[in-house]
């Protein structure tokens, strides 16, 4: 795949990341549940002029900040390297995030501000009153309708098959079969996921428990449509794997077919659930209503520190968040934060193995081929055969290692046989070595410095003969 | 009917979850034969331990408020009227009316206060 198409590829993989980071915060600006840019208000206060003054503000900073985040985007075309086109992509997919949340968090507090001012609280609430908990008696006793098991255990052998098929064949293919495995235990963190919403709250707004029961049911409804769905598509999507390992562009447009489908399946659910919200809350806030302000720093993160629940429902919308003020709460947080900053460290270690060079050079005992991702060291008594790779191989495709541009090492498959390499892709000829423990195919940076070690080693290999 | 728990306040959850019920049962918006939610059910919505949630089940049966069985959650009770005060209901309106005198209010302006809280359901308020 030439460079500029696995650019576009990944770019467009990413981009969908910004129209639905600008949907869900220009949805926020809508009210639901009482509940408008994570602050909640009495039906009355929502009439106001102010509100609907910072409202309309919010709105063109989101639309401000997601142009900007595009325009950064477009920077990726400027790299040719992959590893800067990755790291560029990566550190714009946290921007992208985090961006257009700025203006959210910025009017969420002048809201809440503006609440303050007002007074505008619910009839048990007050500035300097902690928040009152509702419970709804007849939507919390309604019966639970939860689908078994069985139903996400055929996804769940579907996508071990290929875990069977790699372990079983000769020889096994570990590696792979660990890769498969990883992917089949999404199943049943599918499964566990869909049983979550089940120990939650229910959607409590106000005192018409009809209201309460309605959206309690959409939401679970919507929720468990989810994550079956999820399930079977990674059932299929695992086994389905395993027929286009060899085909690069059949495994492209594999993995592109499965993410764009859960997206749908997850954001088709998230579209149900708020249109419900709205729906049905939009004469709410004349009574005694729901009111947990206090227990949302910024309207996005809960920490209640009353609330034995780890993970508990959104205010709005499908999702769910984790409780702040448990011990495990903040270690999950502590977790999630160390993955994001792996991002960063990630791209440094990619860039520096894209541009530190591979080096070649025959020692008295040995041959060594070396890079920061890899290096082989085989010494001259293990030497079989040694001869010059004058053509590109056709078919190279990675087992397991690194490719980049000017760096392939670990262990490929080249035109079929199996093959430890260590070489620049970009520089030939390439030094093919052949040991009892296998075939190697190594490089150096250039290659004048492949051809010297070639003369070095046939040099070495007759002395010792 | 909605439960208002407040987790700050000096009173029990359990004791809140029991007053609030006996009061809807009281104000009608809890009715002869209604379901309540499960002791799981009720300690997951509120967030509480489920021994809390068992033990204001526990005293509302005790009292006759509600029925309970293991599986079916709890239902609420017809009231049975038996006509008079307990010793401990005595007890805590003797307790009332006491601090209600020390407050300075007269027997009448009391006599009102336990009317307008007597009144019908959908007069009085938590």
């Amino acid at each position: 795949m030439s460079r500029l198409a696995l650019t576009l590829l990944f770019y467009f993989l990413m981009m969908p990341t910004l129209p639905i980071m600008m949907w869900v915060l220009l949805n926020g600006a809508k009210p639901r549940k009482n509940v408008l840019l994570g602050v909640t208000l009495p039906y009355r206060a929502r009439l106001e002029p102010e509100v609907e003054v910072l409202v309309r503000d919010y709105k063109r900073w989101v639309y401000i900040s997601c142009a900007v985040a595009f325009v950064l985007s477009l920077g990726v075309f400027f790299f040719r390297r992959f590893s800067l086109v990755f790291t560029w992509l990566m550190l714009w997919l946290l921007l992208a995030i985090a961006l257009p949340h700025l203006p959210y968090i910025l009017y969420h507090r002048r809201l809440r501000a503006l609440k303050r001012q007002n007074g505008w609280y619910a009839p048990a609430g007050g500035d300097d009153r902690p928040p009152v908990l509702l419970v709804d008696t007849k939507a919390a006793a309604q019966p639970v309708r939860v689908l078994g098991p069985g139903w996400f255990l055929p996804p769940f052998a579907l996508s071990l098959v290929p875990v069977g098929i790699a372990l079983f064949s000769r020889p096994p293919q570990f590696v792979n079969a660990v890769a498969f495995g990883v992917c089949a235990l999404l199943v049943p963190m599918f499964y566990g996921l869909y049983r979550l919403i089940f120990r939650q709250r229910a959607e409590v707004v106000d005192e018409d428990s009809e209201v309460t029961v309605t959206l309690t049911n959409i939401r679970r409804r919507n929720w468990g449509r989810c994550w079956l769905a999820s399930a079977w598509l990674t059932g299929v999507f695992n086994f389905c794997l395993w027929f286009f390992l060899h085909s690069a562009l059949g495994f492209t447009i594999l993995v592109c077919l499965y993410s764009a489908l859960v997206l749908v399946a997850v954001m088709g659910a998230e579209f149900s659930t708020r249109n419900a919200q709205f729906r049905l809350t939009q004469q709410s806030g004349t009574g005694l209503f729901d009111d947990q302000d206090d227990y949302w720093i910024w309207g996005l993160f809960y920490y209640n520190p009353t609330d034995n629940h780890l993970m508990v429902n959104e205010r709005v919308g499908n999702g769910m968040s984790m409780n702040l003020a448990k011990p495990s709460g903040k270690v999950l947080a502590g977790v999630v934060v160390a993955l994001l900053l792996t991002i960063p460290l990630m791209c440094a270690w990619i860039i520096r193995d894209d541009f530190t060079p591979v080096t070649l050079h025959v020692s008295d005992t040995a041959i060594v081929a070396s890079h920061p991702s890899k290096t082989y060291e085989i010494p001259l008594g293990e030497v079989e055969a040694v001869s010059l790779v004058e053509q590109k191989p056709q078919h190279v495709i990675k087992t397991n290692g690194t490719g980049l541009d000017t760096v392939s090492t670990g262990r490929f498959n080249v035109d079929g046989e199996a093959q430890q390499l260590c070489l620049n892709p970009q520089s030939l000829p390439f030094l093919r070595v052949e040991t009892p423990e296998g075939v190697y195919l190594l490089g150096g940076n250039t290659g004048e410095e492949t051809l010297a070690a070639y003369q070095a080693l046939t040099q070495r290999l007759a002395a010792v003969s | 009917m909605v439960l208002s728990l407040d987790f700050h306040s000096e009173t029990p959850i359990y004791t809140q979850i029991h007053d609030q019920i006996i009061l809807g049962i009281a104000q009608g918006r809890l009715l002869p034969g209604e379901r309540l939610p499960t002791i799981r059910a009720l300690a997951d919505q509120c967030g509480i331990n489920m021994m809390t949630a068992s033990k204001a089940y526990q005293l509302l049966a005790a009292e006759g408020h509600i029925q309970t069985g293991r599986r079916s959650g709890a239902v609420v009770c017809v009231p049975a009227g038996t006509g008079d005060l307990t010793r401990e209901q005595r007890q805590a309106l003797r307790l009332l009316a006491s601090q209600a005198r020390l407050a300075g209010l007269s027997q009448q302006q009391f006599l009102q206060f336990c009317a307008e809280a007597y009144a019908s359901p959908k007069e009085a308020s938590p």
